[in-house]
């Protein structure tokens, strides 16, 4: 049976709560599933995975929900909602996905893959960390011998050059190129939350921090 | 500030008296002499011991618990000097065997064992034997005579990072972090207005330093320097000769590492105290088998800058001067990764505001880049650049090259430039496969400071595709490539052609029109460019490809076509019969299979029909629309009955449509069905 049958049955009370109860979804930029696409390709590329931990799917929920944008008017949204879940079969926005199997991107994680075991001893010297853009910062030039420091330089631009292609090549491969900010910003809260411990990254204010 | 009395006159009178007395009824004179201040230095807790004995000569002991010294930084406590045997000789004091002890400095224990002879207040020498200071064993000499002093002193082991924080080295140390060894010999000589002749020697080795930054260093460095100079009217002027013999340097961002050769200079300094300025003639700086340099410059040492310089250099390894000096600041660009070979040499000038005029000769120079993305063989010439004002034509003449996989042969470009930017003198023809490229009116700026941004006009003539299609690795495709470009430009990582470039292929014509590439030597180029197809043979094109034989001609046109990392993503073409094509047309048995298979995924298998008899068909019209886009190719054609569409609508006598009906197809797998239609020679990637 369809939607507007079973609205005929409900009658005039139920419309009326309906109609009082107008509900919009409107779907922006698909927050969770740009995580869930970030954190798989971080995970890969650090190589070093940390166990799953629980508060940060139930934080990438509540983000998903935050981004929904949405926008209630009427007091009566929860029964309504709840009424509208139960009586009608299908009424499910389409679940917003992120899609990372392009060859291009592939390339990318590829090449970002095979970087890790060179860029690793710099990561855990503290000579270089994440930065707020999604890239990666030098931090202490110090930590790294003469000799190294412009392998370390160049191991560093490709590892930028790679990271800006990946982000713009999500959103393009998306149908978004407008997304590139957002999946830039999603990423570079990911690089950081699953950084190893002992690795070092740029809080908010600027100043180095070590996990 | 309270005195006691003047120290000179306690001490010479205590001496006196005790030289002096007659009886020797005593046997020991202690005196506390309290403190003294001078401008030099403050000394507290003083005290003098004699001690006389039978002999004529006694034994002197100085002590003081607080010495300072606030221009050399120095601070010492309970100094003890001991002279076991002071001798009077007429009017003259000596003290052969005289021992100093400071355990306690601001630079660390201070043992030093000295000669001290007096004669009268001009007049007097001291020698020291051995001096333990600064983890270093000293010794020298120092004579007055009248207003004239000279003297001499040498030191082995002295630990420099004790020494940084002694006057005046803590003005030019303050800033670095330092380490290493130090021995020296030094002579000098002077008069009542000060030094005036000085002469050095020495050398340190597992030097090390680094700022807070580490934005400059050095690790184990071993190194020796001469130096003379002599005081003059203005100043002070002199020869400096230096020789690095090891060890590694980092001066952001070039590191260098001196290997088995030495890095060896020698120059003339001239010291002009007035303007606070050091002229340096160099006249020569060798890192063997990377640079010479040669030249002059003046540092303004107030100001912290150089004033003006002017180097000749020259390498006849240019690919070690790429690798130490250039590519360093190139990292993260696409020049970062170059194999380079030839010899190089030019002259440099500049000033407190930066670079005034550069001029460079290139001999025999190859460069190739790593990633076989481009190359250049055979580059020879001079460029020539001025701030500000047009300086000398610059030439380059290049024997060869490629760009990706595709070859170019020798040209002569003329160049201006001027300022920030540089421009083609004259038309540039570059012949490309049997063809020519002409590149004109160039226009390039943000050479040296700013991003990079060029633009010209270019006009392709006869490039035969033949040659081009085998040097991409494409399917031999005959006919020639023309066109005219109006404005190609590179600009914010993007290259544009906003144009025409035609192809006349297969009886007809391929026009591409503009052309953008981001990030064109990037690891994920992005093409975009629309593509026009106009009354192509099919004849021929089907030949070419064997895909089955059709006759007719075909238009059409790919419109939003992008490649992402030369790979396509995404374009929307529609190929078609023309509208009114009066030429024959025929389509085989195999191109309607391979068609079928196409726009069904299954072929038609016609040869297993009673069809197999036919060779060929009448067809009334080809049309074949394909939407790619998000990985997901859309099939369209003529509209065809029950939701179908015509790809090939027949005619004539047996009649033979091919339909499609699946409207939406994965790319990858529309891409597979290409792969599986039956072409002879060509494999479809």
């Amino acid at each position: 049976m369809g939607v507007t049958g079973k609205m005929k049955k409900l009658g005039w009370p139920l419309l009326s709560l309906l109609l009082s109860a107008c509900v919009t979804i409107n779907i922006y930029f698909p927050a969770a599933a740009a995580e869930e696409a970030a954190r798989t390709i971080v995970r890969d590329v650090l190589g070093e995975p940390d166990a799953a931990d629980e508060q940060k799917d139930e934080d990438a929920v509540e983000q998903q929900n935050k981004q929904s944008g949405l926008e209630t008017t009427g007091s009566l949204l929860l029964v309504a909602g709840r009424m509208l879940e139960a009586l009608v079969p299908v009424a499910h926005a389409a679940e917003p996905d992120i899609n990372i199997n392009t060859a291009a991107i592939s390339r990318l994680r590829k090449g970002m893959e095979a970087r890790q075991s060179k860029l690793r001893p710099y990561y855990r010297g503290g000579a270089i960390g994440f930065d707020q853009a999604g890239r990666v910062a030098v931090r202490d030039l110090a930590a790294v011998s003469l000799n190294q420091r412009n392998q370390m330089k160049k191991l560093v631009a490709d590892e930028n050059r790679d990271r800006d292609a990946l982000y713009r090549e999500i959103a393009r491969a998306n149908g978004h190129p407008e997304w590139e900010k957002d999946i830039r910003k999603t990423f570079s809260r990911i690089w950081i939350e699953e950084a190893p411990a002992g690795y070092w990254y740029k809080s908010a204010s600027g100043s180095w921090m070590k996990k | 500030m309270h005195r006691l009395i003047p120290y000179r006159l306690a001490f010479w009178l205590t001496l006196f008296l005790a030289v002096n007395m007659p009886v020797r009824a005593v046997e020991q004179i202690d005196l506390e002499l309290g403190e003294i201040e001078t401008d030099f230095l403050r000394a507290e807790g003083i005290s003098l011991r004699i001690v006389l004995s039978d002999t004529a000569d006694m034994a002197l002991v100085v002590e003081v618990a607080d010495l300072q010294i606030p221009e050399l930084g120095l601070w010492l406590k309970n100094v003890r000097w001991d002279c076991p045997s002071l001798q009077l000789q007429q009017a003259s004091y000596s003290c052969d065997k005289s021992r100093l002890v400071a355990k306690q400095t601001s630079h660390g224990p201070v043992i030093a064992q000295m000669v001290v002879h007096y004669q009268q207040a001009d007049s007097w020498q001291l020698k020291l034997d051995r001096l333990e200071w600064a983890g270093g064993v000293w010794s020298g000499t120092w004579t007055q005579e009248n207003s004239a002093w000279n003297g001499r002193f040498s030191s082995t082991g002295v630990k420099l990072e004790m020494l940084a924080s002694v006057p005046p080295l803590d003005s030019l140390m303050s800033a670095y972090q330092v380490a290493g060894e130090l021995a020296l010999t030094c002579e000098f000589s002077g008069d009542t207005k000060g030094l005036t002749q000085l002469v050095l020697q020495g050398g340190a080795s597992e030097l090390s330093y680094a700022n807070d930054t580490a934005s400059q260093a050095a690790e184990g460095l071993a190194l020796s320097l001469e130096a003379a100079g002599r005081r003059t009217q203005h100043g002070w002027d002199g020869d400096v000769k230096g020789r690095l013999h090891q060890g590694q340097l980092y001066s952001e961002p070039i590191f260098l590492e001196v290997g088995v050769e030495p890095l060896e200079f020698s120059s003339t300094v001239d010291w002009v105290a007035p303007q606070q300025q050091l002229h340096v003639v160099l006249s020569s700086l060798q890192l063997p088998d990377v640079l010479n340099l040669s030249g002059e410059l003046t540092l303004d040492l107030a100001r912290g800058v150089a004033a003006d310089y002017r180097l000749e250099y020259g390498s006849a390894k240019l690919g070690e001067v790429y690798s130490v000096f250039l590519r360093p600041w190139f990292i993260g660009t696409a020049v970062d990764s170059l194999s380079v070979d030839g010899s190089v040499r030019g002259e440099i000038k500049g000033g407190v505001d930066g670079l005034h005029k550069a001029h460079l000769r290139l001999e025999k120079v190859h460069v190739a880049d790593q990633q076989m993305r481009f190359g250049l063989s055979g580059l020879e010439g001079e460029m020539n650049w001025q701030r500000g004002i047009e300086s000398r034509r610059s030439r380059l003449r290049v024997e060869g090259g490629h760009l990706y996989q595709v070859g170019f042969g020798g040209f002569v470009a003329e160049i201006d430039a001027v300022g920030n930017a540089l421009a083609l003198h004259q038309p540039l023809a570059v012949p490309v496969l049997d063809g020519v490229l002409t590149l004109q009116d160039l226009q390039a700026s943000g050479l040296v400071q700013d991003p990079v941004q060029w633009q010209m006009a270019a006009r392709v003539e006869g490039i035969d595709l033949k040659h081009l299609s085998e040097s991409l690795g494409w399917p031999l495709v005959e006919g020639a490539l023309y066109g005219h470009i109006p404005k190609v430009y590179y600009r914010d990582r993007k290259l544009g052609l906003d144009g025409l470039l035609t192809m006349d292929v297969f009886g007809g014509r391929v026009t591409v029109e503009g052309l953008d590439i981001l990030d064109p030597l990037g690891i994920v180029p992005v093409l975009e460019t629309t593509l026009y197809f106009s009354d192509l043979d099919l004849g021929q094109l089907t030949n070419t490809f064997s895909f089955g034989r059709i006759e007719g001609l075909l238009e059409g046109r790919v419109g939003a076509l992008q490649l992402v990392g030369w790979e396509l993503n995404r374009f929307h073409a529609k190929l078609a019969t023309p509208e009114g094509d009066r030429s024959r047309r025929r389509i085989s048995q195999r191109a309607v299979d391979n068609l079928t298979e196409i726009g069904n995924g299954i072929s038609a298998n016609l040869s297993q029909t009673f069809l197999r008899y036919f060779k060929d068909f009448g067809y009334e019209r080809i049309f074949l629309e394909i939407d790619l886009s998000q990985n997901v190719a859309v099939l369209d054609g003529l509209p065809a009955p029950n939701d179908g569409y015509y790809i090939v609508k027949g005619s004539g006598l047996p009649r033979i449509d091919v339909i499609g009906r699946n409207r939406k197809v994965a790319w990858k797998d529309l891409v597979a069905r290409l792969k599986e239609i039956q072409l002879d020679a060509v494999v479809i990637k």
